[in-house]
């Protein structure tokens, strides 16, 4: 009894066939062995081919195969899935803790409120990417720099507002798309705010008594979004590494990861940071993205 | 600042920030890597971390790579270490039972677990 050959080799067959192209091989199956030498499965996709229908059936029998997810694929999701949910379960019981303290720090219990939302975020798009790709579609991923900016502002308001510092921005009323998603971008610029807060923080605790301030400006620049964030804080260590995992340098003991998180979403649109002093004496953080229009985005 | 007794590894770096709060708020001071090298790294230059919890999956690495990675270290392998891997891979967990040195937590890993099995561990009293 001759092996059939699956639906993507026949598909691969029939469109060697079609075209006069040497028939492909097939893995570790012997030709012999495939269904192609069964008489009436040939016969039936040379009536087929001959009707012009075969080439195109079985080419969408095969996608619709590919799009059909192997117990591997089913294992890759949950594990993927896996990660935002453990993330979400750990800062909900460091939030728990930090409310049990007497004195809380609200601006860690911040971060793990903005945690939960951003996992809880990355958890639906891995859903919806999975939903995408059993629909055979594909999603192309544009997003405003400014209205990202201003999500990013929005969140950390009340952590700004309790540290007594003004957040100015200086935002295009044109949208400027860059490859990446919104909380992608978003994410960007909450740690850059972040770090930003912290520098101020340590600036005000060796004894300075000026008004912190954090200034964030988005520009088109020939062919590129041109992004500035800066601050008045305590300024950039005198050190290399700024941006390597767990490089950090704050006393309350960062974890150093926001900046290397920065460079490395940056990098999937093609994108840069680079860091430098301000004329105040803080930190300055230049981001550079190519424009992109939309459809044109990272697939 | 206290000196780190446990190292986490894991290529998520929000995982392994909220895990260094989760054991900051737990009385236990941690360090963190988000792979292999960061992880050999860390532990050259804490010589305090005794207990490694490690992810399995680290993006192209195999976390389980460690035990081998510390074994062939001029340094490293002279020193003892408890390993608690945690992982979603019921395979991964029955290759590793029967080294002593090691325990599994399957995710996802209940946080107060987590904690109880890391001071365990570590000798600590669970409160």
């Amino acid at each position: 009894m001759p092996k059939r050959m699956t639906k993507a080799e026949a598909a691969r067959w029939t469109l060697a066939a079609a075209t006069g192209d040497a028939a492909p091989q097939s893995g570790a199956i012997p030709v012999e062995e495939l269904a192609w030498h069964d008489p009436a499965y040939r016969e039936q996709i040379l009536k087929e081919l001959a009707e012009g229908r075969a080439a195109a059936r079985l080419l969408g029998e095969a996608r619709a195969d590919q799009r059909s997810l192997s117990p591997q694929t089913n294992g890759i999701i949950a594990h993927e899935l896996r990660q935002p949910l453990f993330a979400i379960a750990m800062a909900s019981e460091n939030l728990r803790l930090m409310l049990e303290c007497d004195d809380p720090d609200h601006e860690t219990m911040q971060g793990s409120v903005n945690r939960i939302a951003e996992q809880a975020q990355r958890a639906q798009a891995i859903i919806e990417h999975t939903l995408l790709r059993a629909s055979g579609e594909t999603r192309i991923e544009t997003a405003d720099v400014a209205q990202a900016a201003r999500r990013a502002v929005a969140l950390l308001d009340g952590t700004a507002r309790d540290l007594d510092v003004v957040v100015a921005c200086q935002l295009p009323e044109e949208q400027l798309l860059a490859g990446l998603s919104v909380i992608e971008l978003e994410q960007v610029f909450v740690n850059l705010i972040r770090n930003a807060l912290d520098s101020i923080g340590e600036r005000r605790t060796a004894g300075w008594e000026g008004q912190g301030l954090i200034m964030i400006t988005v520009q088109k620049f020939a062919g590129d979004v041109h992004c500035v964030v800066s601050d008045n804080g305590a300024g950039l260590p005198d050190v290399g590494g700024l941006f390597e995992p767990f490089f950090t340098t704050k006393a309350q003991g960062g974890t150093g990861l926001g900046l290397h998180i920065c460079r490395e979403i940056l990098n999937k649109a093609d994108g840069d940071i680079r860091p430098r002093s301000s004329a105040g004496g803080g930190a300055e953080f230049e981001i550079r993205m190519p424009l992109v229009s939309r459809g044109q985005g990272r697939h | 600042m206290q000196s780190s007794t446990v190292l986490i590894v894991d290529d998520v770096a929000a995982i392994v920030e909220e895990l260094i709060t989760l054991m900051r708020l737990n009385g236990i001071a941690a360090a963190g890597a988000a792979d292999l090298k960061g992880a050999l790294a860390a532990l050259e230059r804490e010589p305090t971390i005794r207990v490694i919890s490690c992810d399995v999956r680290l993006d192209r690495e195999s976390g389980l790579d460690i035990l081998d990675r510390i074994m062939g270290h001029p340094v490293l392998c002279k020193r003892e270490f408890q390993y608690l891997f945690v992982t979603g891979d019921q395979m991964q967990i029955d290759r590793l039972n029967p080294d002593p040195r090691v325990a599994v937590l399957s995710k996802p890993v209940q946080p107060s677990i987590l904690i109880g099995t890391l001071k365990s561990m570590l000798g600590v009293p669970d409160a």
